[in-house]
C-alpha cells in the first residue's frame, strides 16, 4: 500500500497547514511512520528548546527504564518558535554534536505554528533517532492526536511543566503533567521522568485545590478513561483527598543519587525522579 | 589534587573569549577559549606552589576536555553536564554547554608561557623544580578526573584513553618532542603512570 501522510498521527495538523510533501519528504515521513509503529516513543510536553531527553531518556542512563529505549522523541511547546532565525534549531542540534540526516519542516501561513520532523544521529548511539517538534501547538492538541491515532507513548519526559511551573496559564483547556497518570490507559504511559516529585506534588495539590476539577475535566476532553468521571462526582474535599492518595502512591525513585548523574537538567537535577506507572 | 568546586570556579573565571569553530562533523559551533597574559601568569606564580599547581591543573583539565571532545564525544555532554552539576555552583543561572579550553597547545602553555614568559631565571628554576617534583601528582590529577567520570557519569577505559594520547592526530603537536621539555616529560610520565 502506498504511504500517504494520512497514515501519520499528525495528519490532521498537516492538513491544517495545507502541507504537500515532496517525494523525499514523503519517504522520510514513511520511515518515521514505520519507526513509530515499531519503536518506543517518548513525549516531552512544553519542551522549549530543551533536548536533554535525547541524551538521558534511555535505558543506558536510566537503568530503571528496563527494556524501554525510545527512538522517537515528540516535543511540543506553544511558546517556542524557530522563525526569528532560520535553521536556529538545526544549529542547536549541531552544537550538541547531533547530525541531522533528514528533516521535514512545515509552517502555517502566519508562521505561528510549525511542525519539524528530524531523522538524527546523536553522538551517544549508532541508531537513528527521530525528533518531532510541534511549535505553536498546545500540548493538549498533540495529546488528542496521539490518543486518536492510538499511539502508545510509554515514556513522558517532563521538566518544568508548562502549566504548573511555566507559562501555561494561557490555555483554559490545559492538562498539567502531574495529571498525566490519568492518561496512562489512553497513552500506554509506563514511566514519567520529571522534577515534580511527591513533595512537589503535595505542594501543588495544596496550592491548586480549586483547579483540580478543571484539570480533570480537561483530561476528560482527551481521555476515554471512565474512572475520571467517577472522580469528578466527588466533593471538592473528597477529590483533593483522592487525588493526593492516587498521585502520591505512584512509585518514584530519585534519579541522581549518591553523586551519580543519570539525568541532567541545569535547573532541577537534584529533584528529578522517575515514576513508574502501573 | 582532585576536582573541587573551588578549582572549577577558578577555571571558569579564567579570562576567555568565544569564537566559532568546526566540530568533528564540520558544523560551525561556538567555542570558548581561555588565555592568560604575562601579568596573569606572574600573579599566579607569585602565589608560590599553589599558584603553579593551579596553572598545571588548569592545563590538565583543559587536556581532559579536549580528549573527550575530540575522541570520546559520546561522553562529552555527560561530562560537561556532570561537572556543571557537581562542581559549578552557579549552574542554575547559566546552562553551560561548553567548558572553555586553552587557546593554544599544551606545550605552548607549559614550555613557553609558564617557563619563559617571566625571563626571571630564579623563578623559572623554582617553577621547573616544583613542576618536576609534582609531575606524578599532575598525572594522577588527570587519572582522577577520568576515574570520577567513570564512577559517577559515564564509561571510559582509562588506561586505553591515556595510551591513545600519543596516537591522536589532533594531539600530534600537543606535546613537544624535546625530551627535556616539560610537556614531553609530562606526556612520558603520563604514559608510564601506574
Amino acid at each position: 500500500m502506498k504511504f500517504t501522510t494520512d497514515q501519520l498521527f499528525l495528519s490532521s495538523m498537516l492538513k491544517e497547514l495545507e502541507y504537500k510533501p515532496t517525494n523525499n519528504e514523503l519517504s522520510l515521513l514513511n520511515e518515521l511512520s514505520d519507526e513509530m509503529a515499531n519503536m518506543a516513543i517518548s513525549y516531552y510536553p512544553s519542551s522549549g528548546a530543551d533536548i536533554n531527553d535525547l541524551f538521558y531518556a534511555n535505558n543506558k542512563k536510566v537503568e530503571l527504564l528496563g527494556e524501554l529505549n525510545p527512538s522517537v522523541f515528540i516535543h511540543s511547546d506553544y511558546f517556542y518558535s524557530d522563525h526569528n532565525s532560520l535553521n536556529n534549531f538545526d544549529r542547536h542540534l549541531h552544537s550538541h554534536q547531533i547530525d541531522v540526516k533528514g528533516s521535514v519542516k512545515v509552517y502555517d501561513k502566519s508562521k505561528l505554528k510549525s511542525i519539524y520532523a528530524y531523522k538524527l544521529k546523536t553522538s551517544i548511539s549508532d541508531d537513528f533517532k527521530w525528533l518531532v517538534l510541534f511549535w505553536g501547538y498546545y500540548n493538549e492538541e498533540v495529546l488528542i492526536d496521539l490518543i486518536n491515532g492510538k499511539i502508545k507513548v510509554p515514556l513522558i519526559y517532563s521538566v518544568c511543566d508548562g502549566i504548573t511551573s511555566g507559562m501555561g496559564g494561557c490555555n483554559t483547556l490545559s492538562i498539567p503533567t502531574i495529571t498525566y497518570p490519568f492518561l496512562s490507559v489512553d497513552l500506554g504511559i509506563k514511566y514519567i521522568i520529571t522534577e515534580q516529585n511527591s513533595e512537589h506534588i503535595k505542594y501543588i495539590i495544596e496550592q491548586n485545590n480549586d483547579q483540580f476539577r478543571t484539570w480533570l475535566n480537561n483530561v476528560l476532553l482527551v481521555s476515554k478513561n471512565p474512572s475520571i468521571k467517577n472522580l469528578l462526582e466527588l466533593s471538592n474535599k473528597e477529590l483533593e483527598k483522592e487525588l493526593t492518595i492516587r498521585l502520591l502512591q505512584i512509585e518514584e525513585h530519585f534519579l541522581n543519587t549518591n553523586g551519580r548523574l543519570r539525568c541532567f537538567d541545569y535547573r532541577f537535577t537534584d529533584h528529578m525522579v522517575i515514576k513508574k506507572i502501573y | 589534587m582532585k576536582l573541587t568546586n573551588c578549582f572549577i570556579s577558578k577555571y571558569y573565571d579564567l579570562p576567555s573569549y568565544e569564537r566559532y569553530s568546526f566540530n568533528s562533523m564540520q558544523y560551525n559551533f561556538l567555542k570558548k577559549e581561555w588565555y592568560l597574559s604575562k601579568n596573569d601568569i606572574e600573579s599566579y606564580i607569585n602565589k608560590g606552589s599553589s599558584g603553579i599547581d593551579f596553572l598545571w591543573q588548569a592545563i590538565i583539565f583543559n587536556l581532559f576536555i579536549k580528549i573527550v571532545h575530540y575522541y570520546h564525544k559520546n561522553n562529552y555532554k555527560y561530562c560537561v553536564d556532570f561537572i556543571t552539576w557537581r562542581f559549578y555552583e552557579s549552574c542554575q543561572d547559566i546552562p553551560i554547554q561548553y567548558i572553555p579550553i586553552f587557546k593554544g597547545k599544551f606545550k605552548n602553555f607549559v614550555d613557553e608561557y609558564l617557563l619563559t614568559v617571566l625571563n626571571k631565571n630564579k623563578k623559572n628554576k623554582f617553577i621547573s623544580d616544583h613542576s618536576l617534583i609534582n609531575m606524578n601528582s599532575y598525572c594522577a590529577f588527570l587519572f582522577s578526573i577520568f576515574e570520577l567520570m567513570n564512577k559517577d557519569c559515564c564509561e571510559f577505559n582509562i588506561e586505553e584513553v591515556i595510551a591513545e594520547i600519543k596516537d591522536y592526530e589532533e594531539f600530534k603537536d600537543e606535546f613537544s618532542d624535546n625530551p627535556k621539555s616539560m610537556s614531553c616529560i609530562f606526556k612520558n610520565t603520563l604514559l608510564n603512570y601506574k
